[in-house]
């Protein structure tokens, strides 16, 4: 089966130091902060149901990369349970990978266009980078 | 629908196409299943929709990405590989761990919706297949409504539609429905395709049709296709005999030779190549002698030739067609020349015509010769006789927009009074039009012919007579000095001196005289 490609992956670890850097006290957790935003643009514009089968399926598809993941869960509304208890990296790196399963899968289905319409509506000023500009996929 | 083809010009999500493993589905599929998508294999009792299931799992399925098949309340695993591995499809190698079916009967018994899906997603996030199929999900329906109302059932249907899809299954759901449950069900609503099977009884055979009700993102071949269930499973005939595709050839460039060079004369050079000529005529006018002189032009002109044909065996046309000297058991060693017999009885148009067509493919025909049509139409099943007219303008104009130039011939009943163009409205699949006729002049009784029509050449307005001799046609002059030959009773013209014309006398002596 097809993996994101490497400009997915620059994207999603963008996305996740973005939040880093935008965020303040210890308890802020970069990839727990981009799955909650892409949460709440997601269920806004597909539902909660759709939401949490996509993070399902990026979470299990991320698990065969990372099997230090198999403690992390999706709850009900699809937020990512645990991942800051990873302990292999503190869920930074296997963050990133759900997050950069996630954004495949969308662009999968929905296309490229729409799957970056949604991600530029939360981070509207998020500069792409070259790579990018000529496609995710 | 291409990129090219999106007037505001963005990028679409590419939508993969999986193989259906069905001789000629993926063709009125436009290409293929939708990957990920959610389907329905719609139809009554009997109709195949298991064996297409199982078709496509097995064409599909990889240890890798194995196909899931739930069982409920219909035909139980144990019964249905009895019977499934009987096709040539089957290979039990698969069932070790590519192919993996559970049974969800119990659960249906004893759950509500909410623990079938459960149950359903558990097993798809175990096992990551790329194929899920529910048979017969009508049962999961059924027994939903005795306890659930429809708007649960709709959502119910959502989030499997939306699970199995976000899993990447292509979804397959299996259900005995009839004609008009397709309006209330609201799985079809949700459905992204809908395949239907079905099957009707006429007279001594059955009738076998699918139609793609819906497919989206694909541009199907609209209409009811043929299909047929053999050892090797469904195979299906599209509509368009799998030449959707095909360049369109330009006709009449050039002209081809029938053979018989007199006749070419009358046609203005030949046939225009790429053009149906039909040879109406009666019992032993020569019609299948004329064919045989157009395929043999061809095969010593270097382009292959086709016989399609309804009333005699193979080996007796060719014994035939050597009493005029014409020898057709070299070429078809040779693989210039091909002859089939057809006798189909229960068999559909489609069908039938789809071994013209791949014959056609086959050996790169250029001339094609179907003898008789009247044949053909009483080789079919009674069932399939209303599809014929139809099915055959549809093959001779996908083979003539190939290239290939086609005779067909076919019988007349001759009456005295006036002179019909075939006893059977096929001549509008004709370009052209050759009438052979039998006139009755002093006792004897004679052959003519005339060219009704040519779309694409100026042709002779004669009425010609011949003969047919030890090399075969042999033509001889126009018949002229007669009135009412078209009745087949001519009598002699006079003029106002009441003088009868002569033009014949020195043509066939004798003739006038007698």
């Amino acid at each position: 089966m097809e993996k994101p490609s490497q400009t997915i992956r620059e994207l999603a670890s963008r996305l996740i130091a973005a939040e880093a850097s935008a965020g303040t006290g210890p308890d802020v957790h970069g990839p727990t902060l981009v799955c909650e935003k892409l949460q709440v643009s997601l269920i806004r514009f597909a539902g909660v149901d759709a939401f949490t089968t996509l993070m399902r399926r990026s979470l299990a598809m991320s698990r065969e990369e990372i099997p230090a993941l198999k403690n992390v869960k999706v709850g009900p509304k699809g937020c990512v349970e645990r991942l800051d208890l990873v302990a292999a990296d503190g869920g930074i790196e296997s963050g990133a990978a759900i997050i950069a399963n996630l954004l495949w899968l969308m662009v999968t289905f929905i296309g490229e266009d729409l799957a970056m319409r949604l991600v530029k509506d939360v981070w509207p000023d998020l500069l792409l980078s070259e790579s990018s500009k000529e496609g995710l996929v | 629908m291409s990129k090219d083809d999106n007037k505001n010009g963005h990028d679409p999500v590419k939508i993969q196409q999986i193989p259906t493993g069905v001789a000629g589905l993926d063709e009125i599929l436009g290409g293929g299943l939708p990957e990920f998508s959610f389907n329905i294999i719609a139809g009554s009792p009997g109709g195949g929709k298991t064996s297409l299931a199982h078709q496509i799992i097995f064409e599909n399925a990889t240890k890798e990405r194995p196909a899931l098949y739930f069982t409920i309340l219909g035909e139980p695993a144990v019964k249905m590989l009895r019977y499934q591995q009987q096709y040539s499809f089957f290979d039990p190698d698969k069932l070790d761990g590519a192919i993996r079916f559970v049974n969800l009967s119990k659960l249906i018994l004893d759950s509500d919706l909410d623990g079938v899906l459960a149950a359903i997603i558990d097993e798809v996030e175990a096992c990551n297949p790329c194929i899920v199929v529910v048979d017969s999900f009508r049962t999961v329906v059924r027994r939903a409504q005795a306890t659930t109302t429809e708007t649960e059932l709709q959502a119910f249907i959502q989030r499997l539609a939306l699970h199995l899809t976000s899993w990447h299954a292509t979804t397959f759901l299996i259900g005995e429905y009839r004609d008009g449950d397709a309006n209330y069900d609201p799985v079809f609503t949700v459905a992204d395709g809908v395949i239907w099977l079905t099957q009707n009884t006429e007279r001594n055979s059955i009738v076998r049709k699918m139609q793609i009700v819906k497919m989206r993102a694909m541009e199907t071949v609209p209409g009811l296709h043929t299909f047929r269930i053999t050892g090797d499973g469904l195979q299906c005939f599209p509509r368009t005999f799998g030449l959707t595709n095909r360049t369109d050839h330009e006709k009449g460039k050039r002209v081809i030779s029938t053979g018989v060079p007199e006749l070419d004369a009358m046609m203005g050079g030949g046939i225009p190549e790429g053009d149906s000529l039909l040879v109406a005529g009666p019992s032993g006018a020569g019609k299948t002698i004329l064919g045989q002189h157009f395929i043999n032009e061809g095969v010593r002109q270097g382009e292959p030739g086709i016989v399609a044909m309804f009333e005699e065996l193979p080996a007796e046309y060719i014994e035939r067609a050597s009493k005029f000297g014409i020898d057709f058991a070299t070429p078809q060693k040779e693989g210039m020349l091909k002859i089939i017999y057809l006798r189909p009885l229960d068999l559909s148009v489609d069908e039938t015509l789809d071994e013209i067509v791949n014959a056609v493919r086959e050996i790169g025909c250029k001339r094609l010769v179907i003898d008789s049509l009247v044949g053909f139409e009483l080789a079919l099943a009674p069932g399939f006789r209303m599809d014929f007219r139809e099915s055959l303008y549809r093959m001779i104009g996908a083979l003539t927009r190939m290239g290939v130039t086609i005779i067909s011939t076919v019988e007349v009943e001759e009456n005295f009074t006036s002179m019909s163009l075939s006893n059977f409205a096929v001549s509008f699949l004709a370009d052209d039009l050759l009438r052979m006729r039998y006139v009755s002049i002093n006792g004897q009784l004679r052959k003519m012919m005339m060219i009704v029509k040519m779309r694409r050449s100026k042709h002779s307005i004669d009425m010609t007579e011949y003969e047919i001799t030890a090399d075969g046609i042999r033509m001889g002059k126009p018949l002229r000095g007669y009135r009412g030959l078209t009745t087949s009773v001519p009598e002699p013209w006079s003029d106002t001196s009441g003088a009868t014309a002569k033009l014949r006398e020195d043509e066939f002596p004798g003739d006038l005289n007698d």
